[in-house]
């Protein structure tokens, strides 16, 4: 994949009509994606601020994807991938992250995950997606700290609910 | 000759160097800056402010190791560094009781300092574990020292 296609995913236009043709795993075709046109988002109108959720939501799936294809790093080195099922499960969590919760922030975890941070009132929550499991902290690194250890992810819901309870609403 | 590992005193500064690669750069508002990612476990490195008393001599540092690494990855980029002290990376603890090691390592020069992993009783440390290990060790250092050509 060439840098110049992971950024064709990003217009608003893609995100619009842009149905799901990706080669996704035949299981996982059944996830819920909001983004992937306007009519799976029922009953929402397409605001200007829908769009640019949108957009936003096309941006991120689209750095996933250099994250798979290229890595990242802060230091000389090899740079860190994520693994394709890491990438695969990250843009589905991405598609099916709902209007009410804000997006985070990702970064490549150095060990072929991807770490995505929100600020939330109480501390930051960090969700690291392994492969098919999910590994967060709420509240990381304060007295406070609550862990979430090892769940796992199937094609019935993307994002498990005790996962959707502690990202912080936008 | 190696140079002799050296005991680092907690109130010293250490430095971490920063290289960003250029193909980001129009993406930096969506990354979370994981700038320690300690990859398969390994320590990462820092610059021992007793080596590098001032930020041009971190920045010449950076500079120098640029050189070598762009011949391998044309795209990467030194753009500054951030700071911290020994004693405060020392004093992380995380509500597990977690935290991190600061050493002199001098194999790659002598300003050259390493940060590991610290678990509570040697244990194994988990994925969430570690990532919020991360997150504290960023929180402890401070914004970047921009290199000047940046």
């Amino acid at each position: 994949m060439s840098l110049a296609e992971t950024w064709i995913q990003i217009t608003p236009i893609d995100a619009l009509r842009e149905t799901s043709a990706r080669n996704w795993l035949p299981r996982w075709q059944a996830w819920p994606s909001p983004a992937s046109n306007v009519a799976v988002v029922p009953g929402e109108a397409v605001t200007r601020e829908a769009l640019q959720r949108e957009e936003m939501r096309q941006a991120m799936i689209a750095l996933v994807q250099r994250f798979a294809a290229f890595g990242l790093s802060w230091r000389a080195g090899e740079l860190a991938k994520i693994t394709p099922t890491t990438h695969q499960v990250s843009e589905a969590f991405l598609r099916a992250l709902p209007a009410a919760n804000a997006f985070p922030k990702i970064a490549p975890d150095g060990e072929g995950g991807l770490l995505m941070v929100w600020e939330g009132a109480d501390g930051p929550f960090i969700l690291t997606i392994d492969d098919l499991r999910l590994h967060g902290v709420i509240a990381a690194g304060t007295p406070n700290a609550e862990y979430i250890d090892d769940v796992s992810i199937d094609s019935t819901q993307v994002i498990p609910d005790r996962i959707l309870n502690a990202i912080p609403a936008r | 000759m190696m140079p002799p590992v050296e005991p680092i005193p907690n109130e010293d500064a250490i430095h971490r160097q920063i290289d960003f690669p250029g193909m980001y750069n129009d993406a930096k508002a969506l990354i979370w800056e994981n700038v320690f990612q300690f990859p398969k476990g390994e320590p990462e490195s820092l610059v021992w402010g007793k080596y590098a008393a001032t930020a041009d001599e971190v920045h010449r540092i950076g500079c120098d190791r640029e050189a070598k690494t762009r011949q391998r990855n044309p795209d990467m980029r030194y753009i500054g560094f951030i700071s911290s002290t020994a004693g405060v990376v020392r004093a992380i603890k995380t509500r597990p009781g977690h935290g991190f090691s600061v050493v002199h390592a001098p194999a790659e020069g002598i300003h050259h300092a390493a940060v590991s992993y610290l678990s509570a009783g040697g244990t194994k440390l988990k994925r969430n574990e570690k990532s919020e290990l991360k997150l504290a060790l960023r929180q402890v250092f401070g914004g970047l020292v921009p290199h000047s050509s940046e």
